[in-house]
């Protein structure tokens, strides 16, 4: 005949054997792979992209705005009025890249340069001005696919911009690799009043790591027509 | 801590340029708004002014086709910035590290320019966190829903192929440590026999 301590210590046992022990054990096996899981998500991701979405691939199927861009204009020289043409909203691709000398044909050019954006096409910054509007257009590609060649770039290339408002010439003129967490000496050239077109990737190509540096291509302009946004 | 309250002041002005008239380039109302904040203001003793890439992202949004401030909403927009820098003045933000640590100081700064969007009939959206410089994102869209500009805290993007190439290099290593535990155990099982 069993005690009732007996049958207590059993009872007890059994609600540490079936529901306390295994709750715990989830619980710290969840929170142990969630740890061990989360920094390579990212990752995963990453390469889930590349085998299946086709991120390297140089494409505007997942364009996030609107195309703007229909062919070359024929314009390349003159004043535009701002109130003639339509500004591009964020993710609207509005003109290709050409810079023959690494190899880059008709690249889309996206404006706004989120990480969504920069699976589309060479992106420019929000923080930059577009071609014609007097001052630096800041555009970043990623250094495996738009702009894997730019690190070839030399001093005196041709660059070629064509919007849907009109066509620009650019020649680079220096090329710096520059560590952007410690130095903004890009910055006077982006933000200066002359009209420049500066290109960025990281450096090096396949780093195994983030990294800190930019290659940087600055391009001095040549022609194209400008646009006055107060009329 | 220039640029964490240059974002939150340029955030609010952003917010208010969404009006529903078709009006690329820049107006007289857009215009004294622009010179607005690039007018320096004093927090606790020291000078801020709104830099030149986010004066930049103003202007743009400015440009929108759906962008056109009247002189009634210049008045309205001011009066909030005016509250905004009030509040951050209050508050002594003077650097980015104020606004990562203080986050109702920072929800506090988004809604002065949810308040502005609002009169115009704008939103503003927030991915992240403002400050995270991976993630944090700031979304602005018009009444038609298109995306006026985005705001995310670096200049600099990230244009690196980091995560696919760690990503490779944890796929060969787990490999590297898999084909070695089957060797190892392998082993054993023949020195034990």
């Amino acid at each position: 005949m069993r005690t009732n301590s007996e049958l207590n210590r059993k009872r007890k046992n059994y609600r540490v054997s079936f529901w306390v022990l295994p709750i715990a054990f989830f619980i710290i096996g969840y929170l142990i792979v969630f740890f061990a899981l989360t920094p390579i998500i990212e990752p995963a991701k990453s390469i889930y992209g590349l085998a299946f979405k086709n991120v390297n691939a140089v494409t505007t199927d997942n364009l996030q705005g609107k195309d703007l861009f229909s062919g070359k204009t024929g314009v390349y020289e003159g004043t535009i009025k701002a109130s003639e043409i339509h500004f591009p909203y964020v993710g609207d691709k509005w003109g290709t890249l050409t810079v023959p000398s690494i190899g880059i044909k008709d690249m889309p050019l996206i404006y706004g340069d989120s990480m969504e954006n920069l699976l589309n096409g060479a992106c420019m910054s929000e923080r930059s001005r577009l071609p014609g509007y007097g001052s630096g257009t800041l555009v970043a590609g990623h250094n495996y696919n738009y702009f894997h060649e730019l690190q070839t770039i030399e001093e005196g290339a041709e660059v070629s911009v064509e919007t849907y408002y009109g066509s620009y010439k650019y020649r680079v003129y220096r090329t710096e690799i520059i560590d952007v967490y410690e130095s903004t000496s890009y910055w006077n050239e982006v933000y200066g009043d002359k009209e420049v077109l500066v290109l960025y990737t990281c450096y090096p190509n396949n780093a195994l790591r983030s990294t800190h540096y930019r290659f940087f291509a600055f391009c001095e302009f040549l022609s194209g027509p400008k646009i006055d946004e107060y009329n | 801590m220039k640029k964490i309250l240059s974002i939150a002041l340029v955030a609010v002005l952003l917010l208010a340029f969404a009006a529903p008239a078709f009006a690329a380039g820049i107006n007289a109302n857009e215009q004294k708004l622009l010179d607005y904040v690039a007018t320096a203001y004093v927090v606790d003793g020291q000078t801020i002014t709104v830099t030149d890439d986010i004066a930049a992202q103003a202007k743009n949004a400015f440009n929108s086709d759906s962008i056109d401030v009247t002189d009634a909403q210049y008045k309205e927009i001011t009066a909030i910035l005016d509250k905004g820098l009030a509040y951050a003045k209050s508050k002594n933000l003077t650097k980015i590290a104020d606004l990562q640590k203080d986050r109702e100081a920072t929800e506090t700064l988004l809604q002065y320019g949810r308040d502005a969007a609002a009169v115009l009939g704008c939103t503003i959206a927030t991915k992240g966190y403002i400050t995270d410089a991976d993630h944090g994102l700031v979304i602005i869209y018009d009444a038609n829903g298109n995306k006026i500009a985005e705001f995310h805290p670096n200049l600099i993007a990230k244009t690196g192929a980091s995560t696919t190439s760690i990503a490779i290099c944890t796929l060969a290593a787990a490999s590297v440590l898999a084909v070695a535990g089957v060797s190892v155990k392998k082993f054993r099982k023949v020195d034990e026999d």
